[in-house]
């Protein structure tokens, strides 16, 4: 890489909270109005915009994650960080509604996940899956339109498109409006793939690994938009690898350790190093650089063996 | 609003036209224009030529125009249903159920298959069961693998070796008529027919077209469907149950024609873009002008011999594809 940092302040990317201040994100609002969803590690006493209540998560009948209670806050920003295999992914699904938890519950702004009406749902919560190979020669512009999908019938009417150019001109996507999205590079589909997430300008974004395949500027473009959002009201949560930037952008790290969750906040460094290096069996040490790992690695060979078998 | 897609469907409607009135123009034997155009008119009801235009030309070039819409439409369907660029119903073993099923009839009941519409049925209820088949195998590979194409390819080679045992216990004059439907064959169409395929490719049609933008995000992924809001389940059914009925129309009406589900889609998509409100009018467009056209290069080639309209799509289909694939055009499929 050559020339000045590529985190200098001097991003391509404009943030998106003062382009986005359409009618549609002003109902984030609502997010804190009562509800049954109980902060319990959360230090907040605000209501979650999504939580969990003794809630279970597991692929078929294994359970990878038991009995979580948290709440997200509308107006925070939440890294999900844990090994391979941890429940990252498990986690997000189930709270955006595509699996079912195996225990517990889950709540969308005050109200039981199962009593939201999906079509209803997709413009509160919105969720980006893992990257997955684009099959047909749909336009950048068309695809990121199809987030729009949920709020009106007609994706060209005059609000929709509005969107759609913040969106594209907040991401940079803005010259390759027209290419198809088969002949995009890997990190290009993934900003598109974004884009189209953010299209959808719901309350509550989760998104699994927003960061895969993204070069180092475009990370932290990303980082910063969700940032905005946070900011703006909304509640993120993403899983990701990145340490360093999730300690940067994000309020708390929720870290995910063999079975059990447990919420960091920034202000709380030690506790941080402290489940850090229990969960990614690396000693780590964080100040205000964010985490990083303490010694040349020892404890690592040891604990490489995953956990538990397929059953 | 789109210039592209429009100048598509227009040039697609003026090749219509054209392929149309070659088709009445041209066959076993040329006419002039003037008697194609009383014979519209209803004029000359004594004429041979109104008897060779309005009960034989213009019946079979409109059914191979429904059936090439119907199979092209199908193929789009399916191949945005299962994510996959290569599904359509012959590939995915829904021809080959429908084949083996119409064999089985001619060797086994032989009575049964001389009457009317008996070819056609057991067509129909072939293809539709083999599309039961293909879902069945599809849902449990959660609708999204390339293996299942190659389950298809498997499916078709079984049916179709199905159909050769069939052959070894039939009559030979009864396989004859087997045989003939097995390659496809327009030659038998009547003015009921006819009919019969309009109705039976346009009901699923309208649904179909009426699910276009469903069809874009459905294409997109199951998991972001779900999350815009879809009735993923549901729609998957209702869209998988009407490309199954309109490709057993399609196989009853005309026999196993393959490719043009497959080339069709395919072709509208470079020329017209991704987009399903878009793809799917002109894919049905472009596969009516296709078969169209190569019913009429079938029966006008080797006049007075007729080639099997179904050899003469996989021939055209093929080659179109090996061209394409030398270029490099298929760099981007799965």
């Amino acid at each position: 890489m050559s020339g000045s940092p590529p985190f200098a302040g001097s991003l391509p990317l404009p943030p998106l909270r003062c382009a986005l201040g359409t009618p549609a994100l002003v109902a984030c609002g609502r997010a804190s109005s009562g509800g049954s969803g109980s902060p319990l590690c959360s230090s907040h006493s605000q209501a979650a915009s999504i939580g969990g209540e003794q809630l279970t998560v597991g692929r078929g009948r294994r359970a990878l994650l038991n009995g979580l209670n948290f709440g997200l806050p509308a107006g925070e920003c939440w890294a999900i960080v844990g090994r391979n295999g941890s429940g990252k992914s498990t986690l997000l699904t189930t709270l955006a509604g595509l699996i079912p938890a195996l225990g517990g519950e889950v709540s969308v702004l005050g109200r039981a996940l199962r009593a939201w009406r999906r079509p209803e749902l997709a413009r509160r919560l919105g969720f980006l899956p893992q990257a997955q190979p684009m099959m047909f020669p749909y336009t950048v512009a068309e695809f990121v339109g199809l987030g729009r999908v949920p709020w009106n019938r007609d994706r060209h009417g005059p609000a929709s498109a509005g969107i759609l150019d913040q969106v594209l001109g907040a991401l940079g996507l803005e010259p390759l409006r027209s290419c198809p999205v088969t002949a995009l590079s890997g990190g290009e589909a993934q900003l598109v793939c974004i884009a189209q997430l953010l299209a959808q300008t719901t309350d509550i974004l989760l998104l699994d690994e927003p960061l895969s395949h993204l070069d180092l500027p475009h990370q932290f473009g990303v980082m910063r938009q969700l940032r905005g959002l946070a900011d703006q009201g909304h509640a993120v949560a993403l899983a990701t690898h990145d340490l360093a930037l999730a300690w940067r952008f994000c309020d708390r790290l929720l870290i995910l350790d063999r079975g059990e969750a447990h919420l960091v906040g920034r202000q709380d460094p030690e506790e941080a190093a402290k489940m850090l290096s229990s969960a990614f069996a690396v000693d780590f040490v964080v100040d205000d650089n964010g985490p990083r790992f303490s010694a040349a690695v020892p404890r690592v060979a040891r604990h490489l063996s995953i956990e538990e078998p397929c059953p | 609003m789109k210039a592209r897609p429009f100048l598509v469907l227009a040039l697609g409607a003026m090749a219509f036209a054209v392929v149309l009135a070659a088709s009445l123009l041209w066959g076993a034997v040329a006419l002039p224009w003037t008697a194609v155009a009383a014979a519209l008119r209803g004029l000359n009801h004594g004429s041979a030529a109104y008897a060779i235009v309005m009960r034989l030309r213009l019946p079979r070039a409109l059914s191979a125009a429904l059936v090439g819409a119907g199979l092209a439409l199908s193929g789009a369907v399916l191949q945005a249903l299962l994510r996959n660029p290569l599904a359509e119903p012959f590939t995915l073993g829904i021809s080959g159920g429908a084949g083996f099923l119409v064999t089985a009839l001619a060797a086994f009941a032989p009575a049964w298959f001389a009457l009317p519409w008996a070819a056609s049925g057991a067509g129909f209820a072939g293809a539709l069961l083999a599309g039961v088949l293909v879902f069945l195998l599809a849902e449990r590979q959660a609708f999204s693998n390339t293996a299942l194409i190659l389950c298809g390819v498997v499916l078709s080679f079984f049916f179709g070796s199905l159909a050769l045992v069939n052959f070894v216990f039939g009559r030979p004059e009864a396989l004859q008529g087997a045989l003939l439907w097995l390659t496809g064959d327009f030659s038998l169409a009547t003015g009921t027919t006819t009919l019969a395929a309009l109705v039976g490719v346009a009901v699923p049609a309208v649904y179909i077209f009426a699910s276009a933008d469903s069809l874009d995000v459905l294409a997109i992924g199951d998991e972001r469907a779900l999350g815009l809001g879809l009735p993923v389940g549901r729609l998957r059914r209702l869209l998988f149950l009407a490309a199954s009925l309109m490709t057993g129309v399609c196989v009853a009406c005309a026999g196993i024609i393959g490719f043009v589900g497959f080339l069709v889609p395919h072709l509208t998509r470079l020329l017209a873009g991704a987009r399903h409100r878009w793809l799917l009018p002109i894919s049905a467009l472009l596969g009516a002008v296709f078969l169209m056209l190569a019913d009429l290069l079938a029966r006008s080639l080797l006049n007075p011999i007729e080639l099997p309209v179904g050899a003469l799509t996989g021939i055209v289909g093929a080659g179109v594809f090996l061209v394409y694939y030398w270029r490099g055009g298929v760099r981007e499929m799965p």
